[in-house]
């Protein structure tokens, strides 16, 4: 069991928080009339400084005290958040996070500067809201009627009224009879007939008014607007609050076992009407909990380390669910064979279940780069806005985190590179806003992510000189578009003709390169003809399992991973005969080198008769890789080298093969790299 | 079955008008042109909501409403009258007398379909 | 020997209602509500003839209900084959919706 420290768990939930308050404020600058953004934007900024204060963050709450102060008078309506507004409350959420993260570190005059921004902000004349309050989107309102006694006989009929109040929203109506006197008294045409109801709706509150207009003057009606918060009010509570029951009742009630409501009842504190009614409301608000939290992917916090620990587990369980296969397969045994089919399609959905936990949507990635975006092109004077696509797509945990510098980099390079100046653009017939497009999507056993820019493309021209200009290419040839921008990920590679404070030294493609490979994935650039830039990645689904290609090399199996591999040749005599020296293979009309891997693993075994080579590729190098045989196609589960050989660079990782038996998992990239290695000391000794 | 409304006003085109919208929204519509008429049909038969000028000649749309609140038949219809701006202090003599609710003039044809649906339902 | 058949005389007979249950009629309706809250003991108000009802009728049911309770007597409602009663009770608030069945407070209304 570990007890984590509660500053930690500050930390964590306060993070949570103020990412949301982020992508609140930043909705907010779309839509400054959304009540809803600006109601999120007050509670979180309430429950960090309610939070800090109690965790001893006092730097922390102190500061967002002040924050939140601003925040209410938006909310009450007597500021309009305006952009100037919303950029200071992002430079408060900077450094409110930075004051979490140490509070000690953090500077004070940061933090001063900041709330005499803020103070400047309600000051100036345009923060004053207009006449006009902001349209209320979706509301929750208490509404309690009482009609006239004569309400019915001159023409009103009540449950009209009810269905106006319905078709505004979702309703929760209760009747309350409380009133109605014994028949030998009851005034038969007489209403005595109260109503409390609870109504969601996204209208404003004169619609409800407008229901009631032709017996406002008469009736008795109360409009409330109520806060729909997590957990909904106690039942006791709403009780007090709508005056159907005393506090000290409430109290006294409380202090017994039984269920509070059923104990007013039978003390008389109130009557059976009332207290549904109350109940109603409390369900109504429950109701409107589940669905908000359901819009908003409610979700439970699992550490990751437990997920880890699971997905080891079922790992291991397919591994031996696997050798139990192997086992029954000589079927000596029937009924031990069905059982064990049994359980291979048990394993088999399991590990897809847990392969699914792991999976989280690619828009909590995309949702940071909103920020960068907006930051980027504020401070590069650019007008850019950021479509998503996909964001739905899942991905395993694993991949997600390693995208994110990749693709701010990439992101980095669409605004400064891609997208021109308003003035340029606008001179060239565009849109003065850019438009920068992240897409996700699955495409069989892979997942898509393309960042894509409206901006001015690939100059095909300038690159290809650059690259015949460093001996990149050789002058002359024609190669595909796909082929060329290839080159761009070459170290130091940079046709701008100003390096930026940002990009242009040609740094950050080759890193984005070597990451996407450490992904055992691909990227592809292109310069469509409708204009601007496409970049796209193409991932494995996961990277806890892998796609491989079995082969043996002596007496030891090997793993390639199947995305390296190109094609599988057989090793001719002749080319074999070649057994010194430099080896290459001719493959149709190119050139590959080859490398003997029993060699390279000292294989004392006889080798086989007909070796074969895997033509893997590692970046745009291909190397053909000599084995004894290549056994066929294997999906498994990696596992992680333990400290003692995790040092050996050629593999990456083992897997445990049906049999029980182990098979490393060749590194390419390395391999490839050792290969030209020894390739050019071989050249030098000539 | 349709829901059918009384029509009491003096004024034929009104009548016209008011005929054609309601009629057009998928109701009966019955006339009279004024509050002694509209009285005797009434009292000749139920309907399910009546619309009434407030100024008539003879009886006048205060006391049409006075006498039909006095027929059992017509205890809880709906008596819509049309009435003026300026109008205030006879319009709460109306609801006084017992009327429902009520429509300003100049008025938007469909305000008549509106407020029927309001009080009428369908 | 021949068998008797015992009749069942203690079975209530229900307060047949009319078919229109309006405000129109609810002093005429409250009078044989009266009457059989006086006289009866098992008091069943039969609907099953209603056409039209409106919340005046709720009203009155639920006016004899009390009183039928303040004698020690029970009061339930045959509803009509037809939705009209049930549909102004959902609308009324008085039951929670129109498809699930009442609570337990409101399930004399199905008898």
């Amino acid at each position: 069991m570990n007890i984590s420290d509660p500053k930690d768990v500050f930390r964590q939930e306060a993070q949570d928080l103020l990412a949301q308050l982020e992508a609140v404020l930043l909705d907010l600058e779309h839509r400054p009339d959304d009540i809803e953004l600006i109601d999120s934007a007050f509670r979180a900024l309430h429950t960090i400084k309610g939070s800090g204060s109690m965790f001893g963050f006092e730097a922390v709450a102190a500061f967002t005290h002040h924050v939140e102060t601003a925040f209410d008078r938006v909310r009450k309506g007597s500021v309009a958040p305006s952009r100037d507004l919303i950029a200071v409350a992002l430079q408060a959420q900077d450094h409110m996070r930075s004051l979490i993260d140490n509070q000690e570190a953090a500077d004070t005059r940061t933090g001063d500067a900041i709330l005499t921004a803020l103070q400047r902000v309600f000051d100036a004349p345009e923060a004053v809201s207009p006449a006009a309050a902001p349209t209320p989107q979706e509301a929750t309102w208490r509404i309690r009627m009482r009609l006239p006694a004569d309400v019915m006989a001159n023409g009103t009929n009540p449950l009209l009224l009810l269905d106006e109040l319905r078709g505004l929203g979702t309703a929760t109506i209760t009747a309350l009879t409380d009133d109605i006197p014994p028949l030998a008294e009851i005034n038969p045409t007489e209403c005595y007939l109260g109503w409390d109801v609870v109504l969601s709706t996204s209208q404003p509150k004169s619609a409800i008014e407008d229901v009631f207009i032709f017996v406002r003057d008469e009736m008795s009606l109360e409009i409330e607007r109520l806060d729909v918060c997590d957990p909904v009010p106690r039942i006791g509570e709403i009780l007090t609050d709508l005056q159907y029951a005393s506090k000290d009742a409430v109290d006294a009630g409380l202090a017994q076992q039984k269920p509070l409501g059923e104990i007013l009842v039978k003390a008389g504190e109130v009557s059976p009407d009332k207290l549904a009614s109350a109940l109603a409301e409390q369900q109504h608000l429950q109701r409107e909990n589940v669905a908000q939290k359901a819009s908003t992917h409610a979700t439970i916090r699992v550490p990751a380390e437990r997920l880890d620990e699971l997905m080891d587990r079922v790992g291991e369980l397919v591994i031996a669910q696997s050798r139990l296969r192997q086992i029954t397969k000589s079927g000596v045994d029937p009924q031990a064979t069905s059982v064990a089919e049994e359980i291979e399609r048990l394993v088999l959905e399991l590990r897809d279940t847990t392969m699914g936990i792991r999976m989280v949507p690619i828009g909590s990635l995309f949702g940071r780069f909103r920020r960068v975006v907006h930051d980027l092109s504020r401070d590069l004077g650019k007008h850019v806005a950021l479509t998503m696509e996909g964001e739905e797509t899942e991905l395993d945990k694993t991949v997600i985190e390693q995208l994110n510098d990749p693709l701010v980099h990439l992101i980095r390079n669409a605004i400064d590179h891609g997208i021109e100046d308003p003035d340029v653009r606008a001179a060239a017939g565009k849109p003065s806003e850019g438009r920068i497009l992240l897409a996700a999507r699955h495409a069989g056993t892979e997942v898509l992510i393309t960042v894509r820019d409206d901006g001015r493309g690939l100059n095909r021209e300038r690159i290809r000189a650059r690259a015949v200009e460093r001996g990149l290419l050789p002058a002359g040839t024609e190669i595909p578009d796909n082929e060329l921008f290839q080159v761009l990920f070459q170290p130091g590679f940079s046709t701008a003709e100003k390096v930026t404070s940002l990009s242009g030294r040609g740094v950050g493609m080759d890193v984005v390169k070597r990451t996407v490979e450490a992904l055992r994935s691909k990227i592809d650039i292109a310069s469509p003809p409708s204009g601007g830039t496409s970049v796209t990645l193409r991932l494995p689904l996961t990277l806890a399992i892998i796609d491989g290609l079995l082969v043996r090399i002596g007496n030891g199996r090997y793993v390639l991973p199947l995305g390296t591999v190109e094609e599988c040749v057989e090793l001719t005599a002749a080319a074999d005969a070649q057994s010194r020296g430099r080896s290459f293979l001719n493959i149709r009309g190119e050139l590959v080198p080859f490398m003997r891997l029993r060699e390279l693993f000292a294989c004392k075994t006889p080798p086989d008769e007909f070796q074969k080579v895997v033509i893997v590729s590692s970046g745009d190098l291909k190397v053909g890789l000599v084995v004894d045989q290549v056994i066929g196609d294997h999906q498994t589960v990696i596992k992680s080298l333990s400290k003692l050989h995790s040092d050996i660079a050629m593999f990456s990782g083992a897997t445990i093969l049906g049999d029980g038996t182990v098979a490393m998992i060749l590194d390419v990239p390395h391999l490839v790299e050792y290969g030209q290695v020894r390739e050019e000391r071989l050249k030098a000794v000539g | 079955m349709a829901k059918t409304i009384l029509s009491v006003d003096d004024s034929a085109s009104m009548r016209q008008m008011v005929k054609l919208t309601l009629a057009a929204a998928g109701y009966d519509v019955i006339e009279a042109c004024d509050g002694n008429q509209g009285l005797a049909t009434a009292r000749g038969r139920a309907v399910d909501m009546v619309l009434t000028d407030l100024n008539m000649p003879g009886m006048d749309g205060v006391s049409l409403i006075r006498e039909l609140r006095k027929l059992p038949t017509y205890t809880g219809i709906p008596i819509i009258l049309l009435t003026t701006e300026s109008d205030a202090i006879r319009k709460q003599e109306a609801k006084s007398a017992g009327a429902t609710g009520w429509i300003t003039k100049p008025f938007q044809p469909e305000q008549l379909v509106s407020v029927a649906k309001k009080v009428i339902g369908q | 020997m021949s068998e008797f058949v015992m009749l069942d005389l203690t079975t209530p007979a229900g307060v047949a209602m009319p078919a229109a249950l309006t405000i129109r009629e609810a002093e005429k309706i409250q009078s044989q509500l009266l009457q059989a809250v006086r006289e009866q003991e098992n008091i069943v108000v039969d609907c099953s003839a209603a056409t039209d009802v409106d919340l005046s009728f709720v009203q009155l049911v639920l006016a004899a209900r009390k009183s039928a309770a303040a004698l020690g007597k029970k009061l339930s409602v045959i509803p009509p084959a037809s939705s009209v009663l049930s549909d102004v009770l959902w609308r009324a608030g008085i039951l929670p919706s129109a498809s699930d069945p009442p609570p337990a407070e409101q399930s004399f209304w199905c008898n």
